[in-house]
């Protein structure tokens, strides 16, 4: 008896221990950058519960389908797919900046008045700032978002401020000359 | 010792042997193998798409393999009778337990194994890059099917039925993967469920650690320490449901 008492005691032991790695392991897991685990945008504990392990595989099919989409012409069917793709894997930065650009750029171009169009690139502009919530610590979105506000809306201010934003990560040399660009701009 | 490696060698043997299981892992390599077909595809997108096919692919059938294999291990052995046969022999059944366990654990980790050749395999066949994170990647993904086996094997020792106790397994894997969410949920719950889920998500073991195929996506290194302590949590699990499976098995009578 007091040996099974003893050997429940070690298997109680052992889960403790286990609950404690396990702790230290998921904070560790968000310092490698990775997505935090916990689901709460709507739909997001559904599709983790229905897709299983095969999560990024789904995004991958729906990549699939906006990409025959673009091909046929149907501009306005992609971004539902996009924001499904995004919502699935939030790490997947061209979802978020590809998304953003049919927004901005594709579809405000086949808007038909200006009105329409600066809402869609309103729009871009705030699902890039969705993607940049899940993405700080990269300079890709920080630079798809300057380019907008410097090329679209030719708000060089705030453009310069997210530029500025990606040189904080390692970036390419381009986004230090746009910002002395944008600076002459203003001048 | 030697009874507990005859017993796995026999528990190896025979899961070798079920047709059902085999089916599982040539369905789980022909869907690795498939992913040749995104050759029209960029070469980015190609890698993406390979490399998401065919983790998911090892680690889902991997578990499935580890589910349906250490659930119908000790209840075989109680239709066919052949339990009493053992036990009229000089064997303890801690001894029992832990041999069909680590049966289990060798076919599912052979299985593991072969699956992510395969994945290396199609990789290399396509030219594209294979680097030390995938290696790691699939090395912190073999530990899942291990804790998930020694589950199987725990819940084999409450349920009569491998029906029962793979279904039990199955939701402790969906569970498994997301406890980070309900400890959250539970977290800003009322006392009771807030216990509950605090209770829930020390026993049940946080899954999606092992689950580490977002850092090929961002590209992030993953350390030597991290593989280490992966490791360690996933012996301390394994070992504490082993113990757990013994002490219950312990108790039931044939």
């Amino acid at each position: 008896m007091t040996q099974k008492v003893m050997l429940f005691e070690i298997a109680v032991l052992f889960l403790i221990l286990g609950f404690i790695i396990q702790n230290g392991l998921a904070f560790e897991k968000l310092q490698l950058g990775l997505s935090n685990d916990v689901a709460l945008w709507p739909g997001e504990f559904m599709t983790g519960f229905i897709a299983l392990g095969f999560k990024p595989v789904a995004a991958d099919l729906l990549w699939l389908k906006a990409d025959e989409f673009w091909h046929r012409g149907l501009t306005h069917r992609i971004l539902p797919i996009f924001k499904t793709i995004a919502l699935m894997e939030p790490k997947f930065i061209l979802a978020w900046s590809l998304g953003a650009w049919h927004l901005s750029y594709n579809l405000s171009a086949e808007a038909k008045t200006d009105q329409e169009a600066q809402a869609l690139i309103v729009q871009g502009i705030k699902f890039l700032k969705e993607g940049l919530a899940r993405n700080p610590d990269r300079y890709d979105l920080y630079f798809e978002l300057g380019w907008i506000y410097f090329d679209k809306l030719k708000d060089y201010e705030t453009a310069i401020k997210y530029f500025r934003g990606a040189t904080r990560y390692p970036h390419p040399e381009y986004i230090d000359r746009l910002i002395v660009h944008a600076q002459e701009k203003i001048k | 010792m030697r009874k507990i490696f005859l017993l796995s060698q026999n528990a190896f043997k025979e899961l070798i042997r079920r047709r059902g299981l085999s089916i599982f892992f040539i369905f789980a390599i022909a869907v690795i193998i498939a992913s040749v077909s995104f050759g029209f595809l960029s070469v980015e997108e190609e890698r993406k798409f390979v490399l998401d096919m065919g983790l998911a692919c090892v680690s889902f059938f991997s578990v499935l393999l580890a589910i349906f294999a250490a659930a119908t291990l000790i209840p075989g052995e109680v239709e066919r009778k052949t339990i009493e046969v053992l036990f009229a022999k000089p064997l303890s059944r801690f001894d029992f337990v832990s041999g069909k366990f680590l049966g289990g654990i060798i076919f599912v980790v052979l299985a593991y194994i072969l699956m992510s050749v395969a994945l290396i395999f199609i990789l290399a066949i396509k030219g594209l890059p294979i680097n030390t994170e995938l290696n790691k990647v699939l090395l912190i993904g073999s530990f899942e099917p291990i804790v998930i086996s020694a589950i199987a094997i725990f819940a084999s020792t409450i349920f009569a039925s491998p029906v029962v106790s793979a279904a039990f397994t199955f939701f402790i894997y969906i569970i498994g993967h997301l406890n980070a969410t309900l400890t959250h949920v539970s977290e800003h719950s009322f006392n009771i469920f807030k216990n509950m889920g605090v209770f829930l998500s020390a026993v049940i073991p946080n899954l999606e650690i092992f689950n580490l195929r977002e850092a090929l996506l961002i590209e992030s290194t993953i350390s030597n320490f991290y593989i280490m302590k992966s490791f360690l949590f996933a012996f301390t699990y394994t070992i504490a449901f082993c113990l757990l499976s013994g002490l219950i098995f312990n108790k039931k009578e044939f």
